[in-house]
């Protein structure tokens, strides 16, 4: 492909790093400044409670990517800010600027409290009264359409799963997006959600049918977070060219795997690198 | 529309499961003959409201001889579908099993909605009764993306690969995506498609929603009920023409125009103006270079709700204004159910078929025509020459896409 890539905009929602500053200053502290958690609209907190906690993660990360993209005051189409005054909301995606704008959205289980609520609905009195709003949020693209909608983005939507390497594809992909005309920007999240079903199902894989890639897991266990990035083929206001490779050091950032964890050591590893800390 | 122009990509091969029989042969005689295949699922409890729902069930798919028994018992529904597409697929194109040396990267790009869902529903049954006691084996082939290094070890694929779960519009969506990395030269071939398998989940789910027709989905009719689950898969094999080309492969046809959008407005309505669903479209149309009156037939999404159709007719007619207006357009959900992340690639396959063949499918199910939808829905089976096709797409959370076909493609046009 042609042309460099460049991230606009980071967010980063973890239990380590609620915002994108507290990761910065662990790793490239002379750049902590870029973390402009200040000059964020605020979020209508209600609403945000409201989603599914995949799609929580994945609104709080992808805010904070954009206000750092410097795409917070353009719209008033903007679901996710508190009302106006006048009644009206601000901030986020106008109708023109939302259909140039596409999003790339990966998790590894998915929306876990909707699945199993909805499981137990179906399963619970004959499959009665199976729920229709557990049912309609337990599918993996739910997350990123409430996110669509809450954010105003109205180009493509993708949501996506990759056997290896989830950074780098969900990347490649946005990339390919932005190649291709598609989009001008695209938001690439990554989000994944912790629960005791996980961590169980997680122990069963690694100890009853051998899958080696879970075993960090059992001994860590399954981490929660969302990590966003916003990436363009134009530098924007903050813009970073995006650059990785095999000497990044991973290890810096002790979260725990999933693609989100994927996502956060990338951020890590390229902050560090980048910032030359 | 001011759009990037697509390059043309070649399909050189098809495969297709669904209830209307295994392989694509076998489903486009049933689409011919109008044949109504849905039935009473039979993996519905006895006696359960589940019983009363007719879908679009699959036959049973033979295991393919490389692939070891005990494997094949530990697969989901949709992995075997979509192994037993892929060996079809392959077949047609005139390519072996696994990809020679010098085949270069060949990419993959699978959908699915249910994943292993079949399996791991009965997982999660067993679980919550008796967590250590569950059959830990049926969460073996648990996630979305094993189908990938699945197909891709048997079959020698090296190139990019990824699992879209965008509900209905994930095997569109991988159809593009797999356009996408040929023209971007990731790779000079690629198979794309879907897969999806009938389970508990889906069914209640959409009976949970009240909009699951108990006899049958009726597109566009003035009494629609509303939509019936399906289940089935398809997968293209695409390569760059140069490639087709090069290996004197037969062209099927070929993909012109692929976008996608969002309405961003509702997590399970689409927005009843139809606007991104008609920027889909449009944008489809002008990445393909193809005018909208060049367009011979429209397999539309139809699911047969109330507002699936009502938002399809209008984002079709603002598409498809001036000129001849809309083409003849019909729904095949009637005859296969509606077969969520496999839905793109199979009508994608039938828009192929109705070019090469000269057959348009009928929009089977409806009885009256809805007046309130002024849409040339096909009532008959009829034969027409066809030159351009448009497939679309709707599904959950407002995602549109739009795949233009064409029978030919010629250099410069």
């Amino acid at each position: 492909m042609s042309g460099k890539l460049f991230v606009q905009g980071m967010g980063v929602t973890t239990v380590e790093w609620p915002r994108l500053a507290g990761l910065m200053a662990a790793v490239a502290p002379r750049h902590a400044w870029r973390a402009r958690a200040e000059e964020m609209e605020a979020m209508d907190e209600e609403k945000v409670a409201g989603m599914e906690v995949v799609a929580a993660l994945g609104v709080r990360a992808v805010h904070e990517a954009l206000a750092m993209a410097g795409e917070g005051e353009t719209s008033n189409e903007n679901q996710l800010a508190p009302p106006t005054e006048s009644g009206g909301f601000t901030g986020g995606f106008g109708g023109a600027l939302g259909e140039k704008t596409g999003m790339v959205f990966v998790s590894g289980w998915g929306m876990v409290d909707a699945t199993v609520g909805y499981l137990e609905s179906m399963l619970a009195e004959g499959g009665k009264y199976a729920s229709p709003r557990h049912f309609s949020r337990s599918v993996y693209s739910s997350g990123p359409s409430v996110m669509a909608i809450a954010l105003g983005i109205r180009g493509p939507c993708e949501t996506l799963v990759f056997d290896d390497e989830p950074v780098m594809r969900a990347l490649a992909r946005a990339e390919a997006m932005l190649e291709m005309e598609r989009a001008e920007r695209v938001v690439v999240c990554w989000a994944d959600q912790a629960g005791e079903i996980v961590s169980d199902l997680a122990r069963r894989a690694a100890e009853k049918l051998g899958k080696r890639e879970y075993r960090r897991y059992v001994e860590e266990g399954v981490g929660q977070g969302a990590t966003a990035m916003v990436v363009a083929r134009e530098r924007g206001k903050w813009g970073l060219e995006w650059g990785m490779d095999e000497s990044f050091n991973l290890n810096t950032i002790k979260v725990k795997p999933f693609p989100m964890d994927a996502a956060v050591r990338a951020a890590a590893g390229w902050l560090a690198r980048t910032a030359g800390e | 529309m001011m759009v990037r122009r697509s390059k043309a990509v070649a399909v050189t091969g098809m495969g297709m499961v669904t209830a209307q029989g295994v392989g694509v042969d076998a489903t486009w005689a049933g689409l011919c003959a109008r044949r109504e295949v849905l039935r009473t699922w039979s993996g519905a409890p006895a006696g359960h409201v589940l019983a009363g729902l007719k879908v679009g069930e699959c036959p049973e798919v033979a295991r393919p001889r490389d692939l070891p028994e005990r494997l094949w018992r530990e697969l989901a529904g949709t992995q075997k579908f979509a192994a037993v597409c892929v060996d079809e697929a392959l077949g047609q194109a005139g390519l072996p099993r696994v990809m020679p040396e010098g085949m270069g990267r060949v990419g993959l790009f699978m959908a699915t909605t249910v994943c292993g869902m079949d399996r791991s529903e009965k997982f999660y049954a067993q679980y919550r009764e008796d967590r250590e006691g569950a059959d830990v084996g049926l969460m073996r082939r648990l996630m979305p993306y094993e189908v990938l290094p699945l197909l891709a070890r048997r079959h020698g694929l090296e190139g990019p690969r990824q699992v879209c779960l965008s509900t209905c519009v994930g095997s569109a969506m991988a159809i593009g995506a797999a356009c996408d990395a040929i023209e971007l030269g990731e790779c000079e071939m690629a198979l794309a498609g879907g897969a999806e398998a009938l389970c508990r989940v889906v069914l209640s789910g959409f009976h949970a929603l009240k909009v699951a027709a108990a006899e049958g989905c009726r597109p566009f009719d003035k009494n629609r009920p509303g939509m019936t689950v399906g289940e089935g898969a398809a997968v293209l094999v695409l390569e760059s023409v140069e490639h087709a080309k090069r290996r004197g492969a037969k062209v099927l046809g070929y993909v012109r125009g692929f976008a996608a959008t969002c309405d961003a407005h509702h997590l399970t309505a689409p927005d009843p103006e139809g606007k991104q669903a008609t920027r889909a479209i449009a944008e489809a149309l002008g990445r393909a270079g193809v005018r909208p009156e060049e367009i011979d037939y429209v397999n539309a999404h139809g699911t047969g709700t109330r507002d699936n159709d009502a938002m399809e007719t209008r984002a079709l007619r603002a598409a498809f204004t001036g000129g001849k207006g809309v083409p003849a357009v019909s729904s095949t959900k009637r005859l296969t159910g509606h077969t969520f992340g496999a839905a793109g690639a199979i009508e994608a396959g039938f828009c192929l078929q109705a070019m090469r063949t000269g057959v348009v499918p009928v929009n089977a199910g409806s009885v009256e025509a809805d007046p309130a939808l002024e849409l040339p829905v096909v009532r008959e089976a009829m034969n027409k020459e066809m030159r351009h096709t448009l497939s679309c797409n709707f599904a959950f959370g407002g995602n549109n896409t739009a795949l233009v076909m064409s029978r030919e493609w010629e250099e410069g046009r």
